[in-house]
């Protein structure tokens, strides 16, 4: 799993130090202000400077003095219990149904032969969830006020007392009622397939003679190998992600239920740097790979990784101190191709006057290395001199400390990114994780709805349809007009796009016509369609980076402080979406 | 209006009926042209290869977007194969798969991505060997969508063997094949009947060489049932017996030095055999020839030749007379003088002349009478185009290496080579046992055997069996910690070697391997007349007694020999050559390479 730097900030990093809510003042100013522009400038034109004036000062104040404070609940209840009546009259329960035929096929379309099958399921219920409820909560919201407007039933509803905040808010929270239910029973179905998927039992196949070792049968397309201590405890190796606990009881050999494959762990990450094979800091080497996501430290050498960890607390673990390492190989030359490349771990102090022994490993590529050191009677050194240490007194006494790591084998290479190594404090259950999974896709579809129910105030349904699809687009694809416009996407903007798909020219190639001035007024045009889709891109949600799949499906605990920013963002733009709905809805003649 | 109204909607259903009509005509299933289209160029999806509902409600559910959705995909799994998702890779892959079943290039393509690129991004040789396996299972796939298009199987031969087989961890790999029991069910229940059974290798387990030939022989099953494949046939054909010889020489490496090992190369003879002869079509001058029928076609030739000959000698001296005449006298005295006169200009000089004045058969047939000029053509066309079907022969039989690969396979089966192996692969166990004056008795029995093979074989030191040679003699000379003088029984062979690897000696060399392969071509009569053992005896040096020295421990110094040193042993000692200072040495340190017929497709 690829986690970047910003992903692990806490919220209040987040808000203050890394300036969100600074952000979300300006953008909020810079839409006051242009709405305020673009309601004088219509105001202008049809009452005149000082009227038109006049009108949109009367607006805000009914705003702020009148409506909101006057917004009542029980008519927000009313209007969501409207919502929901006609939500269900809908048959949006076909979603429902829809899922359930998806989950029946999967196994069509997913390998159950897959490295990590866990993985592959959770990806694709979570996926096809998002999915469902985005596409849910589009056409519940776009559909339901223009139509109630063609139909005039808008009539029986303005005509009573009823602001348009209330308008507004009963319906979100209607729709946004009916797709937390559907979420709720696609969520129980996931979690039943998932656990279900991955559910099996082996039996013990073959058992040494001395019966220390043994090898299971083969099951969902794979076997386990075992070793048992005197006690009769063991675990098999791992295999697809998981691993067995194996017992002996009097002559009977149990092997447990799986585990490892559905986990949620919780990670302590800690801020990388890389010194070179001089010892001095450096950005860490690339090896060759179009990837920069790993950088690499040289084998045999000064060069190594360090991580600088600032509040790891006791509390978070008990005797040991585990931790977990995703670190990668890169060879130069073969040698020797049985043994994996190996490299040490130091845990040191941050003045370096206090280091631990080194703990020697060999490289487990792609999946997650877990060890662990005792937290007392620690082997090390203290002022260079040989030492038992006790870890949260010696080497981390405020809980920051640093962990080295450097590559043994001379000219081979090891790979590491922040992530790659981590603290492992008390896992979290896995029911818990994939519900923040969960909730994260609440938060993507109530966003939806909110944009949906915004466009259909001013907008037909089909045109409103049109517009949020082009919102969520944009908020799945943006990085991709993101490219365009840095250059690093290939194939130019819309105009060029177009041309060069009759003329079969690669995107690769330069766009060649014959005629210069064209081929400038083209990139010229394009460039401005695409600065002003960029912008736009800017100011609306980025469902990539709301999307916490990954984060279940790869068995570490969503961060708190991630989940809060999510929630943030999309308050944000429930706020937003509000604002502007309540002017359209304000200003809109709903009769006409 | 409303009449209107239901004259504007009779209108339109004419118009419907009317369109309908001709789709109808174009789109019967049965005899409908569109039908008849699909039928004759086998484009239907019957034709193409199973109906499979998923692949079907996949394309589907895309809304005719197919392309676009695949394009997607294909972007993603880039995405993901360059940000080591490899998981979500793999599954991406057989999602594109489903959208475009019968493109044969996606099965291809993505299979050497997931056996080739991704295998080996991996640190643990047990975790490449499933990516391997992921490859394979991708093809495997392919063959279920496409029944004939024989290049999947044919792909799958080469993964088995040169993949599994051929990779700097073929040992573990093969071995990890061999153990894997589901891998093999597997391959059973997808069809590949014999894999428990004629697949088998000396350890009664399923060989990957063996694998691999049992998938070219569907390619060249498929390929003989007529479904068409962008390979030469005599490439395709070749693949299944040389797959045979891989495993025979695998297990030969493995250790495996007895009769076992004859077997398995006895049986690959006799299917290179059973190659030579399969009918192949040659394009430039349509018609079928064998690997083996160049023999017919030279006795052919001779007894035209004699048969142009007795008519047409005053007519060839004519023709010879006339170019003679195009000639300058100075340059015609060149051929006048003795070859130990002339100097290297008129050696040159010499040989051109001589190709300028000798008449081709048509110039010869120009100067016949009249009369029999027309029989004069006419035969001289026929010796010509019975040399150029000699030479396509030729050109066939040397693509493939057949002749070395015949002579292989029979040497191979031989008792003295087995052991000559046999004793040799011990000699080398005993150094790794430091156990010097085992090793150096037993090469000294080794060096007899060799010396006797490559007698009746000198085909054999130039390849790739004279570079196992030489590796050991680095070894045996390490040990004895001197030079080989003329009494070692391989001395004129190493002499032959070093030569070789010398681009001033190229010449010399060549004429030493003719020496020997006319020596061998009298022990081949002398075997044919039963006189196999006097004969072997003449040309075998005797034991010289002096050459048993007292065994000492090698030293690194010692290496800088004038043997030829192989590359392996480079790596296993660098410290050692780089201080050689003996240029030469280094120079003979070239790699010798057996021929072999790669992939071009699967390079890693």
């Amino acid at each position: 799993m690829r986690l970047s730097p910003e992903q692990f900030w806490t919220y209040f990093e987040w808000m203050f130090e890394r300036n969100a809510l600074l952000q979300g003042f300006l953008l909020v100013l810079i839409l006051a202000v242009v709405g305020f522009v673009v309601g004088f400038v219509i105001a202008l034109i049809k009452h005149g400077p000082a009227e038109g004036f006049l009108q949109v000062a009367k607006l805000i104040r009914e705003l702020f003095v009148v409506d909101i404070p006057k917004t009542s609940i029980r008519r927000i209840g009313a209007i969501a219990r409207l919502a929901i009546k006609e939500a269900i009259r809908k048959k949006v329960l076909v979603v429902v149904a829809v899922f359930i035929v998806a989950i029946m096929f999967a196994g069509w379309y997913l390998d159950p032969q897959a490295q990590y099958p866990a993985r592959l399921y959770i990806s694709f219920v979570l996926t096809t969830t998002n999915y469902m409820v985005i596409l849910l909560g589009l056409f519940l919201s776009c559909f339901s006020l223009p139509s109630d407007i063609k139909s005039k039933i808008i009539y029986t509803i303005v005509t009573k007392p009823v602001r348009p905040t209330e308008l507004f808010l009963g319906r979100v929270i209607g729709f946004s009622a009916v797709g937390t239910m559907i979420l709720l029973l696609l969520g129980a179905m996931s979690y039943q397939f998932v656990v279900r998927g991955v559910d099996h039992k082996h039996e013990v196949v073959a058992i040494s003679a001395d019966g220390g070792t043994g090898e299971t049968s083969i099951q969902q397309f794979h076997s386990h190998t075992f070793t048992l201590d005197d006690s009769g405890e063991g675990v098999t190796n791992e295999t697809k992600g998981h691993k067995h606990i194996v017992t002996k009881s009097g002559d009977k050999i149990v092997v447990g239920d799986s585990t490892g494959d559905l986990e949620a762990r919780v990670p302590i990450y800690g801020s990388l740097r890389f010194t070179g094979r001089d010892g001095e800091e450096n950005a860490g080497l690339n090896v060759g790979y179009m990837s920069e996501y790993q950088k690499y430290i040289e084998g045999d050498s000064l060069s190594s990784a360090i991580w600088t960890f600032k509040d790891l607390r006791p509390s978070s673990f008990d005797k040991e101190l585990t931790y977990d390492m995703t670190i990668s190989a890169f060879r130069t030359y073969k040698g020797d191709i049985v043994t994996p490349v190996g490299g040490v771990v130091v845990f040191r102090s941050m003045d370096g006057s206090v280091v631990s022994e080194r703990f020697p490993f060999k490289v487990k590529e792609f999946q997650v290395d877990q060890r662990s050191i005792p937290l007392t009677g620690l082997k090390g050194f203290r002022n260079e001199q040989p030492a038992d240490l006790d870890f949260f007194k010696d080497i981390a006494p405020d809980g920051k400390f640093e962990v080295m790591i450097r590559c043994q084998d001379r000219s081979q290479y090891l790979g590491m990114a922040s992530a790659d190594f981590y603290f492992r404090a008390r896992p979290m259950p896995f029911w818990w994780n994939f519900t923040k999974g969960y909730i994260s896709i609440w938060l993507q579809m109530v966003i939806v709805i909110c944009f949906g129910v915004m466009f259909s105030t001013f907008l037909s349904g089909p045109v409103a349809v049109i517009a949020t699809i082009s919102i969520i687009v944009l908020g799945f694809f943006g990085f991709f007009v993101d490219g365009i416009v840095k250059g690093t996407t290939e194939g130019g903007g819309p105009i060029e796009a177009f041309i060069r798909i009759p003329l079969q020219s690669g995107s690769g190639t330069e766009l060649d016509l014959g005629n210069v001035p064209l081929e400038k007024s083209i990139r010229f045009v394009d460039k401005a369609i695409l600065l002003s889709v960029q912008v736009l891109s800017q100011a609306i949600p980025n469902f990539i980076q709301l999307g916490t799949a990954d984060f279940v499906a790869y068995g570490v605990n969503l961060f708190g402080g991630l989940l809060s920013r999510h929630l943030t963002i999309c308050f944000g733009y429930f706020l937003l979406t509000g604002i502007i709905s309540y002017f359209f809805l304000k200003t809109r003649e709903m009769a006409a | 209006m409303n009449k209107k109204s239901l004259f504007r909607k009779i209108a339109y259903v004419a118009a419907i009926v009317f369109l309908l009509g001709p789709l109808f005509a174009l789109g019967r299933p049965s005899n409908g042209m569109i039908g008849q289209l699909r039928t004759k160029y086998k484009m239907g999806q019957a034709n193409l290869g199973k109906l499979d509902p998923t692949s079907e409600s996949m394309r589907l559910a895309t809304l005719g977007m197919k392309g676009i959705a695949s394009t997607i995909l294909w972007l993603r799994a880039d995405y993901y194969k360059e940000e080591k998702y490899f998981d979500r890779f793999s599954a991406t892959l057989k999602q594109i798969a489903l959208l475009q079943p019968h493109f044969i290039s996606v099965w291809q393509h993505q299979a050497h991505n997931l056996s080739y690129n991704v295998a080996p991004e991996f640190e643990d040789y047990r975790q490449r060997y499933e990516w391997i396996k992921k490859g394979v299972d991708y093809l495997i796939e392919g063959t279920k969508y496409n029944d004939r298009k024989p290049i999947l199987q044919y792909d799958l031969g080469h993964y088995l063997g040169n993949k599994l087989g051929k990779a700097d961890e073929h040992v573990q790999y093969r071995s990890l094949y061999g153990k894997d029991t589901e891998f093999h069910k597997y391959f059973r229940d997808k069809g590949l009947i014999g894999i428990e059974t004629t697949a088998l290798g000396y350890d009664q387990k399923p060989d990957n060489w063996l694998t691999g030939k049992l998938w070219f022989d569907q390619a060249v099953a498929l390929y003989e049932a007529g479904a068409p494949i962008k390979k030469s046939p005599h490439l395709l054909f070749s693949y299944g017996p040389l797959w045979e010889m891989y495993y025979a020489e695998a297990i030969e490496s493995e250790g495996i030095l007895d009769p076992r090992a004859g077997f398995a190369w006895k049986q690959a003879g006799a299917d290179w055999a059973v190659f030579g002869t399969k009918s192949l079509y040659q394009f430039r001058q349509k018609t079928d020839l064998t690997l083996l029928s160049d023999k017919l076609a030279k006795e052919k030739i001779d007894v035209m030749q004699q048969e142009f000959d007795a008519i047409g000698t005053e007519a060839k001296k004519k023709a010879e007379d006339l170019l003679r005449k195009g000639v300058p006298s100075e340059i015609l005295k060149i051929l006048d003088k003795p070859e130990s006169e002339r100097s290297d200009s008129e050696k040159q000089a010499y040989y051109d002349t001589v190709s300028r004045i000798t008449p081709s058969l048509q110039q010869i047939s120009a100067q016949f009478p009249p009369s029999k000029q027309l029989a004069a053509v006419e035969l001289g066309r026929k010796i010509v185009f019975e040399k150029d079907f000699i030479r396509d022969v030729q050109s066939y039989r040397s693509q493939v290496n057949y002749e070395y690969w015949e002579l292989r396979a029979k040497a191979e089966q031989r008792e003295d080579m087995l052991e000559s192996r046999r004793l040799m692969f011990e000699a080398d166990q005993q150094i790794n046992e430091a156990n010097v004056g085992g090793a150096l008795e037993l090469y000294d029995k080794a060096w007899q055997g060799w010396a006797k093979v490559f007698n009746r074989f000198p085909t054999m030191v130039t390849e790739e069996i004279g570079d196992d040679v030489v590796k050991s003699i680095g070894r045996y000379k390490r040990l004895l910690e001197g030079d080989l003088d003329e009494s070692f029984p391989l001395y004129e062979f190493l002499q032959y070697r070093i030569e070789k690897e010398d681009p001033e000696k190229f010449a010399q060399a060549a004429a030493k391997l003719e020496e020997f392969n006319s020596r061998a071509r009298i022990l081949l009569d002398a075997e044919s007349r039963g006189e196999t053992a006097p004969a072997i005896k003449k040309f075998l040096p005797p034991i010289n007694p002096s050459q048993q020295k007292t065994p000492v421990s090698p030293k690194a110094e010692e290496t800088s020999a004038s043997l030829p040193v192989s590359s392996e042993e480079k790596k296993a000692m660098p410290g050692k050559l780089e201080a050689s200072k003996n240029v030469e040495a280094n120079k003979l340190d070239l790699p010798i390479r057996p021929p072999t017929l790669e992939n071009p497709d699967s390079q890693e």
